[in-house]
């Protein structure tokens, strides 16, 4: 079979020397016979005729054999050639087509590529399958969910405890901070990782080596590993800068290895990796850590399950655990754990591209009926004329292919189009969607999801014209009714489809859309009008005291304040819609074990007045309010709400650390993202407004300054007059305390606070384009099926106004059957909302997922849009004169 | 004697057979079948060559220029081993087929 395609293909790619040779091969016969035949006794003339006649003409042969060689390739050409004359006689219908190919099978490409990069690639590690992630896994009333952070005591407990797994850790987040060395300096992300994690993951270092467990204990020696990008920029991939000594902060660190070129970090990027030293104070007493695990050899999960379930019996302590929730240890696939938060999204947005592909389907269906019937005539002569339905078949599958290629083609650009359309919009929200690309893979999906859905879609709706009855069809002049019936009710099945696909999609928009408002509409607590930020890493060895810190906020608020066009300033750790430390502390007096968390936050004097946080009763702070004066808190109104009671707080006292706060003031509420802290009564969503305790930053302690600053950097804001350069301001002023401070971009408050609902607007975009383009499917649809049916019923219509039916009752009429069709499609499509909506309850807030307004606004406008389609085709026929229809 | 017309079909078979016996040109192949039956059979050279193409494309025999005695190219025929199977086949049934035509035309009455 291949041997024979191939001889073919031979035969047409190397047409002009397989002549030439067939020539040759038929001169060569001509002259032998001429030959053999003057043996026999001819004249040479008379020789030469015989062979020729007996050859049966030298010309003649030749095509003979060009044809053996060239069949079914030539015919496939052909085939296709004519196919695209007859497509381009139809040119509504193939732009129709061909636009709807496109721009689906762009869009699910796009999807298809996203999906490929997040979730279907195996992880880039050997034995990925062996990998997993250690995670606490916490059961409550009816929920499981993974946590993926565990403490120092943990991860003491499973190194030291587990036989099945090899385990290592990495430390949360990744920092920027200042890298030297002899010949350059540059601003670096440092991530920091047991030793052993390059282990586990499989991967060997391209020079050198990785930490050893010395390195990574509190007081090992300084020790840092380089990525391959890194050492290729910084050091032209010099082998030798293994060995050196490198500045890090400002610190000594010794580079011990370089990490192959192909490695691909777990979650965010990093230049340098240092030593994590994990503990059990400090970092180590909060769940900061997150473990990786390789399965061992002669392991299986439910042994390394097991096995952890015993260690958590070890270290879960009941008592401090919340009421109704279970949690111990559990292994959870690398690749699940990595991907678990942009799965969701993905799935959304493959289920809406699924849709809007099924509506694709039904339209590219509907459109071939449209145009069979359309043509149907033709077609007729064709089949009288003695043409084979086998050729007529023929004909449609070769058009379906044709159609299906260039849609798929076409496709091909929408969807890198798409791609880089979704990165952008959803880039920020998940990582993992930068790095997918249109590749093969992609490619050959698109283009098969294109072919498949030309022709199976396509054929079908085109076989029954093969079995046209000729004479029917040729007599009925084409005039009157042109579809049957029984193509009606395969169109009115599809366009049925349509509507209730299109009201499932726009019910979903319109539930993010009404989240979205919700979230709007909430009182965000503060003023972000002209406030704008910036901050400043303080996980330095110059800032290791509290009196450092507090000498670097005084210079650069004092030098803010003098500012012209500054209103007010203030530092502060945290800052609206940010992640907050979450602290323990206790009622000065309570039981030791009744330990509140709260969202803990240091500022300075002007920060309430600055964001203009309204004070509910007592004080802010003031300058007084130092080291060596009464420690003194803040509390916000969620605090009062949640955590106080119905006593009233004012005076009372908190406990953290060796010291007692007394509260003086209550604050309004701010809103925050994933607050991380949970009270009976709070209600959690994107945005929240937590318990928050304020405290004066001018009373942290140099332990508390170390331990917050490794993870959270202050901010500095400032409310300006409209003119002023925020930016440069900011800069100066705190280049003026010190100058050597790596500064942060500034940004504006105002966009942290659109930015707070981000991934709201981007739903609603995502899933509202897919349902304006299911809606515009319908609606052309549904509009063709009514528009159709109004044609059939011409002459009827005609009759009915020669005899005096009114033009406005003759639209009604036609127009409410329209929207009866339409009425029970969208009754279809809205219980089939119903369920969809079940699975994006996750992403609704302040709405409820069967909320009626939304279900009745969607249903309203299908109506709508129903009626309007129906009125235009009966408007049309009503204007001509009863006399000209019934004539014709 | 007088020279019978090719059957249809039957081509192909003298062909595959003529290569059995080792590579040759569409002369030398025509000139075989010419020799091998007396005379009795008479390929049409016509269709001959557009055979021989077939049965290259279907994969049966493969071709190569080669220079021959005169001078000139000539394209060689060789059998493959699929042509080899096929010419056992097609023997087979001619044989059925001939000794069938043989028992009708030999029957007494």
């Amino acid at each position: 079979m291949r041997d024979r395609l191939f001889a073919r293909l031979r035969g047409l790619l190397t047409r002009r020397r397989a002549r030439r040779e067939a020539d040759e091969e038929l001169t060569f016969h001509v002259e032998q016979e001429t030959a053999a035949n003057i043996a026999r006794g001819f004249s040479p003339d008379e020789a030469r005729r015989l062979a020729l006649r007996d050859l049966g003409g030298v010309t003649q042969t030749r095509e003979a054999i060009h044809d053996v060689r060239t069949l079914g390739i030539e015919a496939v050409w052909r085939d296709a050639r004519h196919a695209v004359r007859s497509l381009r006689r139809t040119p509504a219908f193939t732009v129709s087509a061909l636009a709807t190919l496109a721009l689906v099978i762009g869009a699910n490409g796009a999807i298809f590529s996203l999906a490929d990069a997040v979730l279907l690639r195996p992880l880039p590690y050997p034995n990925p399958e062996r990998l997993a992630r250690v995670s606490w896994l916490t059961r409550s009333a009816g929920t499981i969910g993974f946590s993926d952070s565990i403490d120092g005591r943990a991860w003491e407990a499973i190194r030291d405890e587990t036989r099945t797994l090899d385990v290592a850790l990495a430390g949360s987040g990744r920092e920027r901070i200042n890298f030297n060395s002899d010949a350059s300096a540059a601003f670096v992300t440092q991530a920091r990782i047991s030793a052993g994690y390059f282990r586990v993951l499989g991967v060997t270092p391209a020079v050198g080596r990785e930490f050893t467990p010395d390195e990574d204990r509190p007081g090992g020696a300084p020790v840092v590993m380089l990525t391959h990008d890194f050492w290729e920029r910084l050091f032209q991939a010099d082998p030798s800068a293994v060995g050196r000594t490198v500045f890090l902060r400002g610190e000594a660190y010794l580079v011990v290895g370089v990490l192959p070129h192909d490695f691909a970090p777990i979650g965010m990027t990093a230049d340098v990796f240092t030593p994590l030293r994990p503990t059990r104070t400090g970092e180590g007493g909060g769940d900061n850590y997150s473990a990786i695990a390789r399965l061992r050899d002669d392991h299986t999960w439910t042994d390394a399950d097991g096995e952890l379930a015993s260690i958590s019996r070890m270290i879960v302590r009941p008592e401090l655990e919340r009421a109704g929730a279970t949690r111990q240890l559990a292994v959870e696939p690398l690749q699940d754990a990595l991907t678990s938060g942009a799965r969701l999204p993905l799935y959304l947005l493959a289920a809406a591209g699924a849709m809007v592909l099924l509506v694709a389907c039904v339209n590219i269906a509907a459109l071939t009926l449209a145009r069979n019937g359309g043509r149907k005539q033709a077609l007729s002569t064709r089949l009288a004329l003695g043409s084979s339905r086998a050729a007529l078949v023929r004909q449609f599958v070769v058009e379906s292919l044709v159609l299906g290629a260039a849609g798929g083609a076409l496709g091909l650009g929408v969807a890198h189009v798409c791609l880089g359309a979704l990165q952008t919009i959803g880039g920020d929200s998940f990582s993992q969607w930068t790095s997918a690309v249109i590749d093969t893979r992609a490619a050959v999906v698109t283009a098969a999801v294109s072919m498949v859905t030309a022709v199976a879609f396509g054929l079908p709706a085109a076989l029954p014209a093969t079995r046209l009855d000729v004479r029917a069809a040729m007599t009925d002049g084409g005039s009157r009714s042109i579809a049957g019936g029984a193509h009606h009710w395969g169109r009115r099945v599809l366009i049925a489809t349509e509507v209730a696909l299109s009201v499932v999609l726009l019910v979903v928009t319109g539930l993010f859309v009404r989240t979205l408002v919700n979230l709007g509409n909430l009182d965000p607590g503060f003023d972000a009008d002209r406030v704008t930020t910036t901050s400043v890493s303080l996980q330095d060895a110059r800032y290791a005291s509290a009196a450092a810190i507090a000498q670097l906020f005084d210079v650069s608020l004092g030098e803010l304040e003098r500012t012209p066009g500054v209103e007010s300033a203030a530092v502060s750790l945290g800052l609206p819609y940010s992640r907050l430390l979450n602290f323990p502390f206790r009622f000065t007096g309570a039981p030791i074990d009744d330990q509140i968390i709260a969202n803990l936050m240091y500022v300075t004097p002007g920060f309430f007045e600055t964001l203009r946080i309204p004070l509910r009763s007592g004080r802010g702070f003031a300058g007084t309010d130092r080291e060596g004066q009464p420690p003194v808190v803040v509390v916000n109104d969620a605090f009062v709400r949640f955590i106080a009671g119905s006593e009233n707080p004012m005076g009372r006292s908190l406990t953290w650390g060796d010291r007692d706060w007394q509260i003086v003031g209550i604050a309004g509420d701010v809103q925050m993202r994933n607050s991380g802290v949970s009270h009976p009564g709070m209600i959690h969503g994107p945005i929240e407004t937590p318990p928050i305790v304020f405290f004066p930053a001018a009373q942290m302690n140099d332990a508390f300054a170390q331990l917050v600053h490794r993870w959270f950097s202050p901010s500095w804001l400032i409310r300006t007059a409209g003119s002023t350069n925020a930016d440069a301001v900011l800069r100066h002023a705190i280049e003026s305390a010190n100058p050597l401070l790596p500064i942060t971009p500034a940004d504006r408050l105002a966009d942290a606070q659109a930015g707070a609902t981000a991934f709201q607007r981007r739903l609603v975009i995502l899933v509202g384009a897919f349902a304006a383009v299911a809606l515009v499917l319908a609606v052309i649809g549904l509009y063709g099926l009514i528009a159709q049916a109004v044609m059939d019923r011409t002459h009827e219509i005609g009759i009915r106004m020669a005899l005096g039916a009114t033009p406005a009752g003759t639209i009604g009429r036609v127009t409410m059957s329209g929207v009866t069709v339409a009425a029970i499609d969208v009754v279809a499509g809205t219980a089939l909302a119903a369920g969809a909506a079940q699975f994006v309850t996750a992403w609704l807030w302040g709405v409820d997922e069967r909320d009626p307004l939304t279900f009745a606004a969607i249903a309203g406008l299908l109506l709508l849009v129903a009626a309007i389609a129906s009125a235009l085709p009966a408007l049309r026929i009503v204007r001509i004169d009863p006399a000209t229809i019934l004539r014709g | 004697m007088p020279k019978t017309d090719l059957l249809q079909g039957t081509l192909d078979l003298l062909i595959l057979k003529i290569l059995a016996l080792g590579p040759n040109h569409g002369w030398g192949i025509a000139n075989r079948i010419r020799q091998m039956s007396r005379e009795g059979l008479n390929a049409s050279q016509g269709s001959l060559y557009p055979a021989l193409h077939r049965l290259e494309v279907n994969g049966d025999v493969r071709s190569e220029m080669k220079p021959s005695e005169n001078n000139r190219r000539a394209r060689v025929y060789t059998l493959t081993t699929a042509g080899r199977r096929r010419l056992e086949t097609e023997r087979e049934s001619w044989e059925q087929f001939a000794l069938s035509m043989r028992r009708v035309l030999q029957a007494d009455s």
